[in-house]
């Protein structure tokens, strides 16, 4: 489990956009799954995130969309037959704690249950590592406590977890697990790799 | 793509469609699609029915020709027989045949009446002559006739065939024109629905792309509602149209110069078929050409 910690404006996003590749460097490399991003494609970088579960800020589920078939999308995406899949599908729901409300469609939810949705979703294909940019900032202490709780049981589970996030109490959720900090500020990485 | 189903999903999908529903700007393309493939049924048929006045008119034209022999009125009946001696023995020609004063007089009543005396009149003697194969070597039968009847003329009808053959290729031209007019404004109004359509879902392509979509599943997502839109008003545009055709009065007469146009008639069911699928082809395409440029640009 790693945080990536720092003032708002430090480039945290910045450089999670770079990992899931929405934004290229404009100077020196980035390695995403031992790949050079500057020779990733466009059809290639599509198959690069679906190999990486990415949870933001603000959600980004489809409101036209139940619970449910918000978390089935990567499947869809995917090629896969959801149908056959409902059972593990209302498992995972479950496991979020949005069992009872998977035909909801998104603006019903709050922003606490959006937020969960969106971490079903992000691991129904099995990533090789999630990514979180800031998926505490819209929710309430508790929701955020609840949502951190997620991440370390991911965690638990042997994904890796990478989590921007510029408060510091979060991490505590953390405590007891092998997690690492990496802090940057104005671009620049002041520690990396040290233990919480 | 099962057409029945693809309908289906239209109006009672099985999954919810990863794009939104396009609402009014979908309503526009099926709406856009029926005018469309209704003024391309009707540009169709009109000219295929002219195209075939024009060409049987020419075809017509061509499997004949006429003599015609001025001369004083009391020489022109032995100059006439003796023009119709010379052409019934003439290669290329099948039969020849001198107009009696009542067709003579049945050819002039547009002009003159039923009523009219030509017999009072210095009219010309008509022979129609009916060509086979590639008809006589005219310059030969010209120079028989001037042998025979000296002021007999010779008409292959080439001076009224041509100006048919080129109104049949201009009214090809023309119905290419207005039917691929049609298809080209079906797919920019399309092309500008989609281009509305992906701005203005920008949030469903960035969802789409941050869980591992790529620009081919994002544009097919939004293809396949507008496809299926387009193919939906072409079915209904193309029907309307064939049967506002159908409905048309049939020609026959053969003193109307529009005679045997017959719109309608002919085996145009098949336009049914082929617009809806044409529709949904341009739309796709449209879509697909929007999608490039949107999903690109919106990097």
């Amino acid at each position: 489990m790693h945080f990536l910690t720092g003032p708002s404006g430090a480039g945290k996003s910045t450089l999670m956009r770079l990992l899931y590749l929405t934004l290229r460097p404009s100077t020196g490399t980035v390695r995403v799954f031992g790949r050079d991003s500057e020779l990733i494609n466009r059809r290639e970088a599509a198959e690069v995130r679906q190999r990486m579960g990415v949870v933001l800020q603000d959600c980004d589920l489809l409101d036209h969309m139940t619970v449910l078939e918000n978390i089935a999308l990567p499947l869809r995406i995917a090629g896969q037959k959801t149908n056959s899949l409902m059972q593990d599908l209302r498992e995972l729901a479950a496991w979020v704690g949005l069992g009872h409300r998977l035909d909801a469609k998104p603006p019903e939810l709050s922003s606490g249950e959006r937020q969960r949705a969106a971490i079903a979703r992000s691991v129904v294909n099995s990533p090789e590592v999630v990514i979180a940019d800031e998926p505490t900032g819209n929710v309430d202490a508790a929701a955020a406590e609840w949502i951190m709780q997620l991440f370390v049981e991911l965690n638990k589970l042997g994904k890796t977890v990478l989590i921007a996030t510029h408060d510091m109490n979060l991490m505590r959720a953390a405590a007891g697990r092998k997690a690492y900090v990496l802090r940057i500020d104005k671009g620049r990485i002041e520690r990396s790799g040290a233990p919480l | 793509m099962n057409p029945f189903r693809a309908v289906k999903e239209v109006f009672a999908p099985e999954e919810t469609p990863i794009a939104p529903r396009s609402g009014v700007i979908g309503g526009l393309i099926t709406l856009v699609a029926l005018a469309m493939s209704f003024l391309a049924v009707i540009a169709f048929e009109s000219g295929v029915a002219a195209d075939r006045v024009a060409g049987q008119w020419a075809g017509e034209l061509a499997q004949s020709a006429t003599v015609r022999i001025s001369a004083d009125p009391d020489e022109i009946d032995s100059l006439g027989k003796a023009a119709l001696s010379a052409l019934q023995i003439a290669p290329g020609v099948a039969s020849a045949r001198l107009l009696s004063e009542s067709e003579l007089q049945e050819l002039l009543a547009p002009w003159l009446g039923q009523q009219a005396d030509v017999g009072a009149l210095p009219l010309p003697a008509l022979i129609d002559v009916t060509i086979e194969g590639t008809g006589p070597d005219v310059e030969d039968v010209q120079r028989q006739l001037d042998l025979v009847a000296p002021g007999a003329v010779y008409d292959d009808h080439g001076e009224w065939r041509a100006p048919l053959i080129d109104a049949a290729k201009g009214l090809r031209r023309l119905t290419i024109i207005g039917v691929a007019l049609s298809i080209i404004v079906l797919g920019a109004m399309v092309g500008v629905a989609a281009v509305a359509t992906l701005w203005s879902g920008e949030g469903v392509v960035r969802t789409l792309r941050l869980i591992g979509a790529d620009d081919r599943f994002i544009s097919s997502a939004f293809e396949r509602q507008f496809a299926l839109r387009a193919a939906i008003g072409g079915i209904f545009g193309s029907a309307i149209g064939i049967l506002a055709m159908s409905r048309m009065p049939q020609i026959t007469s053969s003193e109307l110069l529009t005679a045997g146009a017959n719109f309608g008639q002919g085996p145009t069911w098949w336009l049914v078929i082929a617009t809806p699928i044409v529709c949904a082809f341009a739309a796709m395409l449209a879509t697909k050409a929007a999608s490039y440029f949107v999903l690109r640009s919106a990097d």
